[in-house]
């Protein structure tokens, strides 16, 4: 295998609340290659939002990197051993696109001026090199009569719209490294369709690594590459998309794809994890999961390792048994 | 159907004020619902299904007569609610309820559960005591599956899906007959939201509640509906029962929907075939002459630009609101290269 | 997951208002401020009205020539100035006050109405709050004081109606928006009557973010009365209140500049004292806000503790 992209290390971010501190992130290590999708999975409260925060240089108070480091290509990015913000990397190198595109545009600058902004920064263009520019990369994202939509506001824009912007905005700079955190969740399932398109196709023209943050599992059977699954602050399994989805590893992912309903197929009853997940001012001793496992044993008490579950296929969970045949027995 | 029909609405309207109106100017208003006519028979549940814009929310809100029809009727248990007020018009509450999206904002913060859960009882004068009240929360808690000590606390104790279970349990105080739920998963964790929907469809086997499940995840309505509604730009453009509307549905749009939708599975997914139009949803306040979705179809004709497509029976309980689509049999053409 | 509530929540909240030494600070001076009040009768020394014409324009008492017996000085009229001080603490409190409840009164049942009725009742009140915002303020006193002659009554008539405006709006915008929650939206659905929905499920929402005002807007009024004393349309001798004692010492200015300085400072300290506190006050009622001081304060204390 070529150097990763990307690393991360046992990174833990801790966020100060009056109830207490919580700790968001404890210990995900992670890697990325050049041009891959990794698709990261898990709940409200899972961290997987606050890791790419992390990775993007946006954590503050109340939270703060309590430990780890994150890399780029062999860098120190974040953590210990970082002399200056790297801020050559952040907003050029590494991108980022949010669930909603409306809060990340400014509605007093036509799409024009802030696709220009960043050409300017970036790209050291101006004038009428800008505005080419700031053209071929709305037509990139697939807007059409971009010289006119160039000179409109973003309210003028639909939701979907506003999300090609957004990506055109983050691809100008020609980066390596794509964060989407929810990129469809606020969008139509019709438009959903149409920006995963517009990814897909950008990955492989630019040859961008992506990271794709999503709770729904559809989206990262249509796009992904890898996927990691998280769970209450921890990575529970990592692997080839079609790996974790044929043959899951940890109780958890199982759960989560059989209680997930199909387009494709009826059930007669969903598959249902009982219980929430652990609050994180007290994480659980040992597998957090085990409270809501059905197939939980005494060993599960102790602290869990991630462990070899087939080529390139970790999971945190030692049983490697289907949990919720186990449970249904 | 054979069963008389718990709800049926027949060619409802309605009407909202687009700009506020102040005092000298008359308010503009667009039509977001337009000639929907739904029946739901008793413990059944209809799913209605279509993107932001499509007015789904806002039939649902017509129903439990939250906004003002402005054509168009709609019966309850044989009786025409359409322009009930006052005191009938709350004692129709009892007998229909609301489920709400965000179960985050749908409980008041500063009541305990005890006290939302007993409101409705309260408030209809079903219980005589505190006592009484008491125990009957007791039962509405345990019935939803959640702890009786729960009573006592407040709603930000607790995770999004007991919250919606809360929601439930107050819903299910006054034994209403039709639950509009809108969607009442959709704010919910992966991992509960089949805790909720398996609850849903207990409750109906055992209280014979009818549902109008309103949902854009048409994944779980598949899963939860007997039949299914779509709906476009404030127009219903097919109705059929769940397997029809999954297996062979007739309208283009329908077709889209169901392309759009990802399936968790990698292999599967990768070998659909998605159809993806181009275009967004309509603008409502400026909706397309003849059929509304006839700038992003495929096979539009003259026809569908000058004229409404009637909702008209394809086949058997399934009806679709096109005009290039004749029937179930030989529609599967080949429309896209 | 169950959030243990705190044991003592008074003290668990004093303890946070004391990180703050400003606010609390600013609550201290406050709370002094109104025992004096209270205790005017008790803690003055000296008869506000007193005169004595042999004691007069004597300086505070860390002059040369001032003395033990007035500690803050005398006026042109051999008044004691600290007396003074204390007993127009009481005017102005009681002004303050009673104009703030006044105009929070009208202003939150107007803003009620409008913020729940929506419509046409809406326009036509929020067009009077606006009609009566572009009206002149001083204008309107002194139409008023012209009608019923100058006093601490027509004062808190007349600021009230000056002043409720700003409540009014509040409530409106609370009320309307609380109105779109699912929550009010619920209670309706159960079949709630109007009044249950107003008192038990949006007027809550009011408190906090009223208080808030309320506390703010008391320091125009003390202002405010100040102003309109000072001009001589407001409290009239023997009554004395700050605003009339930096009036009546403005023409002994370069003779006697404790005159206008002590009851100049008091207005300023009540003013800071209460920006201060409620500055506090406002972040504790904002949840993210509050959450963000709080990791702050424990950030600064590990610097310290780590430099330590």
């Amino acid at each position: 295998m070529n150097d990763p992209l990307l690393e991360i290390d046992d990174l833990r971010v801790d966020f100060d609340t009056r109830a207490g501190l919580v700790q968001a992130v404890r210990g995900v290590s992670l890697t990325l290659g050049r041009g891959e999708t990794l698709g990261l999975v898990g709940e409200s409260g899972s961290g997987k939002s606050v890791t790419a925060q992390a990775v993007m240089g946006l954590i503050d108070v109340p939270g703060r990197i309590a430990g780890g480091a994150v890399r780029w290509n062999g860098m120190p990015l974040v953590g210990e051993g970082v002399r200056r913000r790297p801020r050559r990397i952040w907003g050029r190198e590494i991108t980022m696109i949010f669930q909603n595109p409306m809060t990340s545009l400014n509605p007093l600058m036509t799409v024009g001026a802030q696709l220009g902004e960043v050409i300017h920064l970036y790209l050291g263009l101006r004038g009428a090199a800008a505005r080419t520019r700031a053209a071929e990369l709305l037509d990139a994202v697939g807007i059409s009569g971009a010289s006119r939509r160039l000179d409109q506001y973003p309210h003028e824009f639909s939701g979907g719209m506003r999300q090609r912007v957004m990506i055109a905005m983050a691809i100008a700079s020609e980066p390596r490294l794509l964060i989407a955190d929810e990129p469809t969740t606020a969008l139509d399932v019709t438009i959903q369709a149409q920006i995963l398109e517009l990814l897909a196709g950008l990955q492989e023209k630019l040859g961008l690594s992506i990271i794709l943050i999503t709770h729904d599992l559809g989206i990262v059977a249509g796009l992904c590459h890898r996927v990691a699954v998280m769970y209450a602050g921890q990575i529970v399994e990592t692997g080839t998309v079609d790996d974790i989805f044929a043959r899951p590893g940890h109780p958890y992912t199982q759960g989560l794809i059989r209680s997930t309903p199909r387009l494709d197929a009826v059930e007669d009853r969903l598959v249902s994890i009982d219980g929430t997940p652990p609050g994180l001012r007290t994480p659980p001793e040992g597998c957090a999961f085990r409270p809501r496992c059905p197939a939980a044993q005494a060993a599960c008490h102790a602290p869990q390792r991630l462990a070899s579950h087939g080529a390139g296929h970790v999971a945190c969970c030692r049983a490697g048994v289907d949990a919720w045949d186990v449970g249904a027995a | 159907m054979t069963r008389d029909p718990a709800l049926s609405v027949d060619g409802l309207s309605v009407d909202y004020p687009l700009s506020s109106g102040g005092l000298f100017r008359r308010a503009r208003s667009v039509t977001a619902v337009s000639d929907v006519s739904l029946q739901i028979a008793p413990g059944e549940t209809l799913g209605l299904v279509g993107e932001s814009g499509s007015g789904k929310t806002t039939v649902g809100r017509a129903i439990l007569r939250r906004v003002p029809a402005s054509a168009g009727r709609i019966s309850f248990e044989g009786k025409d609610i359409t322009h009930l007020r006052g005191d009938a018009l709350r004692k129709l509450r009892a007998r229909m309820q609301l489920i709400l999206q965000d179960p985050y904002t749908s409980l008041n913060p500063r009541m305990t559960v005890a006290d939302i859960v007993a409101e409705p009882l309260l408030v209809h004068g079903l219980v005589a005591s505190r006592a009484e009240a008491a125990r009957e929360v007791r039962g509405l808690l345990d019935r939803v599956g959640m702890p009786a000590d729960a009573a006592d606390r407040y709603p930000h104790s607790f995770s999004g899906g007991q919250r919606q279970r809360i929601g439930i349990a107050r819903a299910l105080a006054l034994k209403p007959s039709l639950i509009v739920a809108d969607e009442p998963v959709s704010a919910l964790d992966v991992s509960v939201r089949a805790q909720v929907v398996n609850l849903m469809q207990d409750l109906q086997r055992e209280l014979g509640i009818a549902f109008l499940f309103i949902a854009h995840d048409l994944a779980i309505v598949r899963h939860i509906s007997h039949r299914v509604a779509i709906m476009y730009a404030g127009r219903i453009v097919e109705v059929a029962p769940r397997e029809a509307i999954y297996e062979r549905p007739v309208h283009p749009y329908t077709e889209a929907l169901l392309s759009a939708v990802p399936v968790a599975d990698p292999p599967v997914q990768r070998a659909r075939r998605r159809i993806i139009h181009p275009g967004e949803a309509v603008d409502i306040a400026d909706p397309p002459s003849g059929c509304r979705f006839h700038p992003r179809c495929p096979i539009a004709t003259e026809r569908c630009r000058d004229e409404v497509p009637p909702l008209e029976p394809k086949a058997e309980g399934h009806m679709a609101a096109c005009w290039n689509r004749g029937g179930v049999m030989g529609l599967r053409m080949k429309v896209h290269s | 997951m169950t959030q243990a509530r705190p044991h003592r929540p008074l003290r668990a909240l004093l303890a946070e208002l004391w990180q703050d030494k400003p606010a609390a600070l600013g609550l201290a001076v406050i709370l002094a401020i109104v025992a004096m009040a209270i205790l005017a009768p008790l803690v003055a020394p000296y008869d506000p009205a007193d005169q004595s014409i042999l004691s007069r324009l004597t300086p505070p008492v860390w002059n040369d020539r001032g003395s033990w017996e007035h500690i803050l000085g005398t006026d042109n009229l051999g008044r004691d100035v600290f007396s003074r001080l204390i007993w127009g603490a009481r005017t102005t409190l009681t002004i303050g006050g009673l104009t703030c409840l006044i105009a929070a009164g009208i202003g939150t049942v107007v803003g009620l109405w409008a913020g729940f009725m929506g419509g046409r009742t809406d326009s036509v009140l929020m067009r009077l709050v606006d009609i009566q915002v572009s009206f002149p303020g001083i204008l309107l006193i002194l139409l008023v004081v012209g009608v019923l002659g100058p006093g601490m009554w027509t004062l808190i008539i007349v600021l009230s109606v000056t002043n409720w405006m700003v409540y009014a709006r509040l409530v409106r915008s609370v009320v309307s928006s609380t109105r779109q929650t699912p929550y009010v939206e619920a209670a309706e659905v159960i079949g709630c009557r109007p009044s249950r929905v107003i008192f038990v499920h949006i007027l809550p929402n009011l408190v906090s973010p009223l208080l808030t005002l309320l506390i703010l807007e008391f320091t125009n009024i003390v202002l405010a009365e100040a102003a309109v004393s000072f001009l001589g349309f407001g409290v009239q001798p023997p009554d004395t209140s700050w605003g009339l004692d930096v009036a009546s010492g403005r023409d002994y200015l370069f003779i006697a500049w404790w005159l206008v300085t002590f009851p100049g400072l008091a207005i300023v300290a009540t003013v800071l004292s209460i920006n201060l506190f409620a500055n506090w006050l406002r972040v504790t009622t904002d949840p993210e806000e509050r959450e963000k001081r709080h990791a702050r304060t424990v950030a600064a204390r590990r610097r310290r503790r780590g430099t330590a």
